[in-house]
């Protein structure tokens, strides 16, 4: 029988044990005395919302492909596990085989929002892994950090070896023979690191120095070993269709949130919308064939036994052969019971012939990332969407039998008035109206309409048009969101418009790691030392750890949030080359605040500098 | 065709619950390509019942399911098939028509029996008889109106000492064996008796101190009355009909 790392009276004692056990369907053993190198995958979040990401089941597949590797999973301990982890002294193990993850040579994590940094604090430790990188020995596993927030890894720097930028499919291979070979021959951990760093896309941050200007500004920030480039490049796989993807997906036992096949049908996206960052790191869109794709989901469905499989994209309506593979799924797959799911759709004529066929029309809604209330916050952002689509949209699904539209907001863009927040109630009464208009009262079954408007607040993100704005504290969002609330309140259909908004202690946060330099690492190892984890979880923030960190290192939300940055200006992040040009930027961004809309990469190019890449959309000919 | 599904859960999948072990099983189910009917609707699901909940933290080498299947299939081959997608700790163990598609496994379970594994040795033989010997035994029970006192003496209707293994690649210990009344009409939870062994003992129960396993579900036969395990009742109930016609 296998062994277990957690005794029965801790697993008895925890929340949903399965989290920890592993042996999950398609999960991989293999001899650890018949690998040389032992890799950890980690997503430091809980299990459940773990298992849901689409990137680690690529990279678990494709490293469990090298003979010579054997790749584990581990997520964060739930709350409850972390304290009994901490007082007994267990530590933190890798699912499959449920050896401690310090015995590991790879820790591979994969940080995909701001507001789980604390938990990667929390995976370091709990594995008795020293958290700062300089304290780490030879016999410490190298940690390695990936995902959309190494585009800024600066406020991360000190507790990484090394972060991979860009996409993972095409150096690890030469990184674990680079390992082996150093390994092989006697070396030290840091010949390895002076190695690694000459592999494209691989940043060591402790080969590299920053200087500050009196402002507080970055001043110059340079390699100081002569094996680091001055730039690092981001890894992209130009070649979507010949390489890797998961046939046999992890199931898990317990409900996970994407409890579904996971079919990625292109990466990138050609609309430019100015606030959005996968849209600018992921350049430029490449689309997988429809005959990979088919091959693949075929494979996936009979090898997991999922009864639903979600078509996985930043927007799907732009995939070129999307009828014909939403036909085939269709065809082939909703007779069988399994239901086809498309988030990220266009609301037209299309989609909603396509949403008839495998939804529940009554428990279904519509969804229109609106974004902005009014057409000027629209064109800022560069939103290719206006109220007449909208409208049009929400027409066509109330007369094909909906009821239900979601409206998705962000509230603190630049330009912003209160006009504007206003609107945001207007655009919803008016679709009320449309509905009430529509629908003659003996066709509407009894139901009414129901609009859900939801806000979040703008949170300037690196390597976007908007990298330069600023942000308002907490206590402005709140008017703001105050102020939509109470203008829906004097509509006529109040009574049909739900107005709802996040936190926005957490969105000021997001804003400080997600733009912060290296000063920050040490509030995030105050802050987490204080207690934040799980600060993503609402019930589990604590806005005092960080205030009272931030005070402690003498930093201030003004300098790093709320200030509108100069375009001359140095940032951390600007030795990262991901292909689109901070010319570019700094042109978007001018456009953003006079109002002029871009088009998006299919109808016209604008020379974002994505082109270096010889490839996807930026070469699909266009007559 | 209705079939029965015989299947032993061990190891660390004690650790899943009754409903991952039934998502569990769903999935299988597809990835086994398993005729399986559905329900209708707009979210259609398999029709599919299982027996009794199984605690978590116990072990079982007597779990069943029942499923209903489009077409007809060979028994042999519903096994290898559902087998070759398990995983460590689930084995399919058997698999027999239902002759009478009206039985359910979980409306015809009547009694369990279960092992038990200690820790470390607590109670002698003589503590076993003596317990038994009483007439009634009586133990609080909370209701919705508060609490009432329970018989539980006729629940049990065996319980012995025995030796055997525990868990499928274990060694030899002895172990507690017990049949009790389970199901809608009358239950006894295995926590609850050996509550009241422990407290009839003057021993303290500390937690995790025994491992419970189940050994199998029995129903009762419409003829004889006698107490059969679910996969033999899947069968028996034939006979009845087969007198009648």
């Amino acid at each position: 029988m296998k062994k277990l790392a957690l005794p029965e009276e801790i697993l008895m004692a925890v929340d949903k044990p399965a989290r920890y056990i592993g042996q999950e369907v398609n999960s991989i053993t293999k001899n650890k005395e018949e690998v040389d190198i032992r890799f950890c995958m980690c997503f430091p979040d809980v299990y459940e919302i773990g298992m849901s990401h689409l990137g680690i089941q690529i990279l678990y597949d494709m490293l469990n492909q090298f003979s010579d590797v054997w790749c584990e999973r581990t997520y964060s301990p739930w709350v409850d596990l972390d304290s009994l982890m901490r007082e007994k002294k267990i530590p933190l193990f890798a699912l499959e085989s449920q050896d401690p993850i310090k015995e590991f040579d790879f820790l591979g994590i994969t940080i995909q929002y701001e507001m789980a940094y604390t938990n990667i604090l929390q995976v370091l430790d709990l594995s008795q892994i020293p958290i700062f990188s300089k304290d780490r020995g030879e016999e410490d596993p190298i940690v390695i950090g990936g995902g959309p927030c190494v585009y800024n890894p600066e406020p991360l720097a000190p507790f990484f070896d090394l972060f991979y930028i860009g996409e993972g499919e095409t150096q690890y291979r030469r990184l674990l023979d680079l390992y082996k070979e150093n390994k092989a021959q006697g070396r030290s951990k840091q010949d390895f690191l002076k190695k690694a760093c000459q592999i494209p896309g691989i940043y060591v941050p402790s080969f590299y120095q920053c200087e500050y200007k009196e402002d507080g500004t970055l001043k110059a920030f340079y390699p100081i070993v002569e094996e680091a480039p001055k730039k690092i490049r981001k890894e992209i796989q130009m070649e979507l269709n010949e390489t890797y993807y998961p046939e046999k997906p992890l199931v898990p036992y317990i409900k996970a949130t994407q409890d579904r096949v996971m079919l990625e049908i292109q990466r990138g996206c050609i609309r430019n919308c100015r606030f959005c960052q996968a849209g600018q790191i992921y350049k430029p869109v490449r689309e997988r064939s429809v005959e990979f794709l088919k091959d693949k989901a075929s494979k996936m469905i009979a090898n997991t036994g999922y009864e639903e499989i979600s078509l996985m994209s930043l927007s799907s309506s732009d995939y070129t052969h999307l009828n014909e593979l939403v036909s085939y799924l269709i065809e082939n797959y909703h007779e069988k019971g399994v239901n086809v799911s498309l988030p990220s759709l266009r609301i037209d004529a299309f989609s909603l012939d396509i949403m008839s066929k495998v939804q529940d029309i009554r428990k279904s809604s519509v969804t229109f990332a609106a974004e902005g209330g009014s057409q000027k916050i629209r064109d800022v952002i560069n939103k290719g969407i206006n109220e007449e689509v909208i409208l049009k949209g929400c027409h066509d699904a109330f007369l094909g039998g909906w009821n239900k539209v979601k409206l998705y907001f962000m509230l603190g863009l630049p330009m912003e008035e209160d006009e504007d927040c206003k609107d945001i109630a207007h655009l919803s009464e008016k679709i009320c109206e449309l509905y009430y208009e529509l629908i003659p009262k003996e066709n509407r079954k009894g139901q009414k309409a129901s609009v859900t408007a939801s806000a979040s607040f703008f949170i300037p993100k690196p390597f976007t048009a908007l990298q330069w704005a600023r942000m308002y504290p907490a206590e402005e969002y709140s008017r703001r969101a105050y102020l939509v609330n109470d203008e829906v309140k004097k509509m006529l259909n109040h009574k049909s418009i739900r107005f709802q908004w996040h936190s926005s202690d957490v969105s000021v946060l997001e804003g400080l790691l997600a733009r912060g330099d290296r000063k920050i690492a040490e509030v995030i190892y105050k802050a987490y030392k204080k207690g934040a984890i799980y600060d993503a979880w609402t019930e589990y923030f604590h806005n005092e750890y960080w205030m009272e960190a931030l005070e402690e290192c003498g930093l201030s939300l003004d300098f790093y949030c709320y200030r509108e940055r100069e375009t001359d200006e140095l940032f951390p992040w600007d030795f990262i080359d991901p292909g689109v040009q901070k010319s570019y930027l700094i042109r978007e961004w001018n456009r953003a605040r006079k109002g002029l809309v871009t088009p998006n990469c299919r109808q016209l190019c604008t020379n974002c500098g994505a082109k270096i890449f010889g490839g996807g959309v930026c070469f699909e000919s266009k007559n | 065709m209705k079939v029965r599904i015989k299947f032993e859960k061990y190891g660390a999948l004690k650790y899943i619950g009754h409903l991952d072990v039934m998502r569990f099983f769903q999935k299988a189910n597809r990835r086994a390509n398993l005729p399986v009917a559905m329900s209708k609707g707009y979210s259609p699901h398999q029709l599919l019942t299982f027996s009794n909940p199984l605690g978590l933290g116990m072990i079982s080498e007597g779990e069943y399911m029942d499923l209903e299947l489009t077409k007809d299939m060979d028994c042999k081959e519903i096994i290898d098939r559902l087998q070759e997608v398990m995983v460590e700790g689930m084995h399919i163990l058997d698999a027999c028509p239902i002759l009478d598609e009206k039985q359910n496994a979980m409306a015809s379970i009547r009694a369990c029996d279960y092992e038990i594994s200690f820790e470390e040795k607590v109670f002698e033989e003589e503590t076993l008889l003596g317990f038994l010997k009483q007439e009634e035994i009586l133990v609080k029970k909370k209701t919705k109106k508060g609490e009432t006192k329970v018989n539980i003496r006729p629940m049990i209707y065996e319980m012995y000492f025995t030796r055997g293994n525990f868990e499928p690649d274990g060694s030899e210990e002895e172990l507690l064996y017990l049949k009790l009344a389970s199901g809608s009409e009358q239950n006894l939870k295995v926590d609850l008796l050996l509550e009241t062994l422990y407290a009839f003992a003057g021993k303290e129960c500390r937690p995790y101190s025994y491992h419970i396993k189940r050994k199998d579900c029995f129903g009762k036969d419409p003829n004889t009355q006698e107490l059969v395990n679910l996969f033999e009742l899947a069968s028996r109930i034939k006979k009845k009909e087969e007198e009648n016609s």
